[in-house]
């Protein structure tokens, strides 16, 4: 009988002891990377001290009202701009455009010019100004994160970066893989 | 002398045992004595349960009553003067009323026939049950498909691997499920968080639909699902089952193993070990692969008892791991891109590619632990005393696609403990009942992305239900009352600061139900319910981005509880083998119907702008019928046919509900050939199920003539599918193996599915043939 109860005792404890200890770990800072800002840099090619900056910023996260700045370009001017991602609820601000940079075989940015703000891709407008990027990944596919905009003539609109993720499929077209980021701008060409 | 001895505890041991497979004991088990010969009615025989010792006599009429049994194995012994006693094995699981057919001059113990059948209701709330051949022909898929053979569930699905269960519309915190007499307790908000239960570990799935059933909880309005295992074995020698499952549409193949014994050397002491592996790759639609659908599970149980006469205790530990991989075109997370699939109407083909069993992101990665202990004490003549304790780890990690940019992780960790105690009261006047207390805290925890937020919870309950039965059986009544409290709290510390206000609910809930048995073969019940549900955390607090459904969802704290007043009617008509008939009419009107609400406003976040959706309120009533029919109409045929009809209307809105199963009907023929001297139990059946088209969705909020209603595109068009099956059992080496061959969707028809969420981006699985072993094995030595 005391056997029994033994075997039983052993019983038990394996099976308590077969239970996770793990508590609740305590709350991780986020270490996931999340984009706040969007920051475009428009140099005029003519002349490099008329700059354009806009931000389009996410300070409090998905839910709450993001401050956007308008875009304010000159006609039948060439631009080359240049597009930054950061994370500014990290101090210092996070420079995400590097990670970019490195797979940039996986990612391709994309500047597009709509009338209506929300609109499809593929009433996206290309008459109001040619879009050339100046980097290339590894596979000879542009990358976009450095572009010169030659508007044409006057328009009110809208300006949209979209951060295409593409793995194993960029093609240089838009269509594979999915959208990372989508930041649309008010644009005025004037 | 020791044989004996085994033999004694052995008896004791099974009445013990088998009484914790269900703290219920309060089977009554009733029927007709008769003379085989003169088919006169037998009075003042006796009949004795050898296990329990327990004796009664049968009237003037013939009729024996025997009351107070738990689930089990009995040996009913029947003497009547001047014959020789025969003796009965008894499976026991519920509620029976059966005949005997007494030799009275016994030459030949055999022709003893015992007929008549089991009530199918414990309660007067409808209650179906899959069980042996039915439950087998289910080895290999989750629970919530194997539920779909149940008239009246359907599945809500996230893809081939994902389903949850829904009874008559409603789903999610709506249905209890009972993993071995445990609430599970996971992350079941989500509609793609499946319930972490392996199926293997059952040997019955019991579904009661309807608000009935206060004894598992006030919250069920949509009704419980029980996955009971059997009992621990009561007879010494090791035993066991092996299945096995094979499908080949995703070559998901599927193992399990019993191994259980009744350790002979010390009585009173059992235990169980069973594991299951699973395993499978992408799945095939007709047209092409879903990339990254594969699924790895790996479960285990542990179970030991050990019984008294008067008391007994056993506990349980079992572990579910899962990884899910998660279709990669279906993972959107952002507005654009899921439009894009829809206008496209099949996934992008670098998604589409070929099969494979590797699970890449995004995917999900669950494990559950359930650590139980069950104990009972008996309060002499008058009843038994139950104590049940459990604690339940949940752990999920959703892994998003990989990308430098994206939040891609979010993990969840909820953490239950319950405790139960219950007293089951024996027959006193024709009364049985039970009387307890229930308890429940939570505590759950998020790391990285927040979509619900930590937080506490305390749940406490009380109920009474009681039961009496006409002496004549004729007439079944029940009712029963319960008061429940829940409380969210410690709410605070989530990221970006973000606090909740805390909540805390508590009411009410009751049930009463009569059935009246009008011919010995026809009865009919009648059940009325008022059930109660406080709202789950997702639907007050949820606040983001849902990625799968690219929307952005808002919870609202200051939600009401629902309140459901659910009436069932149903008739059940029932000539043993030969025929069947069940009709179930219901009216459920639910007050505060909580559910999410689609808008034309959108958030505008870094990946582009999203619908907002926010849980909201409205009076709701859901009417509807299952019907099913089961007969034989040749002698070696039946026609099984099934019917579920459901409406669901929005009182508040004037319109109908979203995503509301919609109206669908199973035939199914089957041809029995009869025993070979080498197969036995053989069948061969086709079946057609047909799905209609949800035509029943609410307009769409600007344009009432808009088809896709509030819903991103128009219900999927209804479809039909045949399956054909064929099943025998076969001896080998002196093992039955029975062994079930068949194909699912035949026609490799093209098809989607409303209840399932790939319906935006991909085609519904096509045939998918199988086949499903099982080996019981028994390694009994002493055959005493």
């Amino acid at each position: 009988m005391r056997k029994t109860l033994s075997v039983f005792a052993v019983m038990i404890a394996l099976l308590f002891a077969a239970c996770k200890k793990e508590k609740n770990e305590p709350q991780e800072e986020n270490d996931n990377e999340e984009i706040t800002t969007v920051k475009l840099t428009f140099t005029n090619a003519a002349n490099a001290t008329d700059v354009v900056v806009a931000n389009w910023k996410n300070l409090g996260g998905d839910g709450s009202t993001p401050v956007i700045d308008e875009i304010s370009l000159k006609a039948n001017t060439t631009y080359t701009v240049t597009t930054e991602l950061f994370d500014e609820r990290k101090n210092p601000a996070d420079t995400i455009t590097h990670e970019i940079e490195e797979e940039a075989d996986e990612h391709r940015i994309f500047h597009l010019f709509f009338l209506n703000a929300n609109e499809s891709v593929a009433d996206s407008l290309s008459a109001v100004a040619t879009v050339t990027p100046l980097d290339k990944d590894d596979n000879n596919l542009p990358i976009g994160l450095e572009i010169t905009l030659a508007t044409k003539g006057a328009f009110t609109g809208f300006f949209r970066t979209v951060v295409r993720h593409q793995p194993g499929s960029k093609d240089g077209t838009y269509g594979p893989g999915s959208t990372d980021l989508l930041a649309e701008f008010p644009l005025k060409i004037q | 002398m020791m044989i004996r001895k085994i033999a004694l505890t052995g008896a004791l041991l099974q009445l013990l045992l088998v009484a914790s497979a269900s703290a219920q004991c309060t089977i009554r088990l009733s029927g007709t004595i008769t003379d085989t010969e003169t088919r006169q009615v037998l009075s003042g025989a006796s009949i004795t349960v050898k296990e329990t010792g327990q004796a009664v006599q049968s009237d003037a009429s013939g009729a024996y009553l025997l009351e107070g049994l738990c689930p089990g194995n009995y040996t009913v012994r029947v003497s009547h003067i001047g014959c020789v006693p025969v003796e009965i094995a008894w499976q026991v699981i519920r509620d029976e009323r059966r005949n005997i057919a007494l030799p009275h001059s016994i030459t030949r113990l055999q022709e003893v026939a015992v007929t008549g059948h089991a009530a199918k209701e414990v309660t007067t709330a409808p209650v179906e049950t899959l069980s042996g051949r039915e439950l087998d022909k289910t080895r290999g898929l989750t629970l919530g498909d194997a539920l779909k053979r149940v008239n009246g569930v359907t599945t809500m699905t996230t893809g081939p691997n994902v389903s949850k269960p829904v009874i008559n519309g409603l789903h999610s915190n709506r249905i209890l499920i009972l993993n071995n007499g445990i609430r599970q307790e996971g992350q079941q908000w989500g509609s793609e968080h499946a319930p972490e239960v392996d199926p293997f570990l059952a040997s019955k799935l019991i579904v009661i639909k309807g608000a009935g059933s206060l004894r598992y909880g006030g919250d069920a309005i949509g009704g419980v699902v029980l996955a009971e295992p059997k009992p621990l074995p009561v007879t010494p020698g090791l035993g066991g089952e092996v299945n096995f499952a094979g499908f080949s549409n995703n070559r998901l193949g599927a193992v399990s193993a019993i191994l259980e014994q009744q350790v002979p050397e010390v009585p009173g002491l059992s235990w169980r070990l069973q594991g299951t592996v699973r395993k499978g790759g992408n799945t095939r639609t007709p047209d092409y692969w879903l990339d990254n659908t594969g699924v790895e599970e790996l479960n285990f149980s542990v179970a030991a008892g050990w019984k008294r006469p008067d008391y007994g205790v056993e506990l349980f530990y079992s572990q579910f791991n899962t990884s899910l991989g998660v279709f990669e075109g279906s993972h959107i997370g952002n507005r654009g891109d899921l439009e894009e699939v829809i206008r496209q109407g099949k996934p992008r083909p670098e998604y589409t590619e070929g099969f494979s069993y590797e699970i890449d992101r995004p995917y999900q990665r669950v494990e559950h632990e359930l650590f139980k202990i069950k104990s009972f004490l008996n309060t002499g003549e008058a009843g038994r005393l139950n104590l049940v304790l459990a604690r339940q780890f949940n752990y999920r990690d959703e892994l998003d696609r990989n990308s430098a940019l994206s939040v891609n992780q979010m993990n969840l960790n909820l953490t239950t403990y319950n405790g139960e105690l219950v007293w089951d009261h024996h027959d006193w006047k024709g009364l049985r009942g039970t009387v307890g207390a229930t308890g429940m805290y939570q505590d759950n925890s998020y790391q990285r992305r927040l979509f619900v937020p930590n937080y506490e919870s305390l749940q406490w309950g009380a109920f009474w239900t009681e039961k009496w039965e006409s002496s004549d059986n004729k007439w079944l009544l029940e009712g029963g009352i319960r008061y429940d409290n829940k409380r969210f709290y410690n709410l605070g510390d989530n990221l970006g600061e973000k606090s909740f206000p805390e909540q805390d609910f508590s009411s009410f809930s009751g049930s009463l139900g009569a059935q009246y048995r009008i011919l010995d073969h026809f009865h009919v019940s009648l059940n009325a319910a008022r059930a109660w549900r406080a709202a789950a955390v997702n639907e007050l607090y949820a606040t983001g981005l849902h990625h799968g459904a690219a929307v952005y969802v808002d919870g609202d704290p200051y939600l009401d509880p629902e309140i459901a007043s659910k009436f069932n009617l149903s008739l059940h008509y029932d000539i043993g083998e030969k025929l069947e008939a069940d009709v179930n009419l219901y009216y459920n009107y639910i007050r505060n119907f909580i559910f999410q609400q689609p808008t034309d406003s959108i958030v505008v976040t870094i990946r582009g702008a999203f619908p907002y959706t926010y849980f909201r309120q409205s009076d709701v009533s859901m009417k509807g019928m299952d019907a099913q029919l089961r007969w034989h109409f040749l002698p070696k045929w039946q026609l099984s046919t099934k019917a579920s009809i459901l409406r669901a209307w929005n009182e508040t809105d004037n319109d109908w509900l979203i995503a509301m199963p919609s109206d669908r009907f199973e035939h199914e023929l089957s041809f029995f050939p009869g025993n070979t001297k080498r197969l036995k139990e053989n069948y061969i059946s086709l079946s057609v199920s047909n799905v209609l088209e949800q035509t029943r969705t609410p307009a769409n909020l600007t344009d009432k003539s808009d088809p896709r209603g509030q819903d991103l595109m128009a219900p999927p068009a209804g479809y039909t599918l045949l399956n054909l099956e064929a099943g025998s059992t076969l001896q080998l080496g002196g093992q039955p193996l029975s062994v079930i061959i068949g194909a699912g969707n035949l026609l490799n028809a093209r098809y989607r599915d409303y209840m399932n969420f790939f319906r935006y981006f991909a085609d519904e699985p096509g045939t998918n043939v199988y086949l499903k072993l099982k080996l019981p094995l028994q390694f009994r030595k002493n055959k005493s």
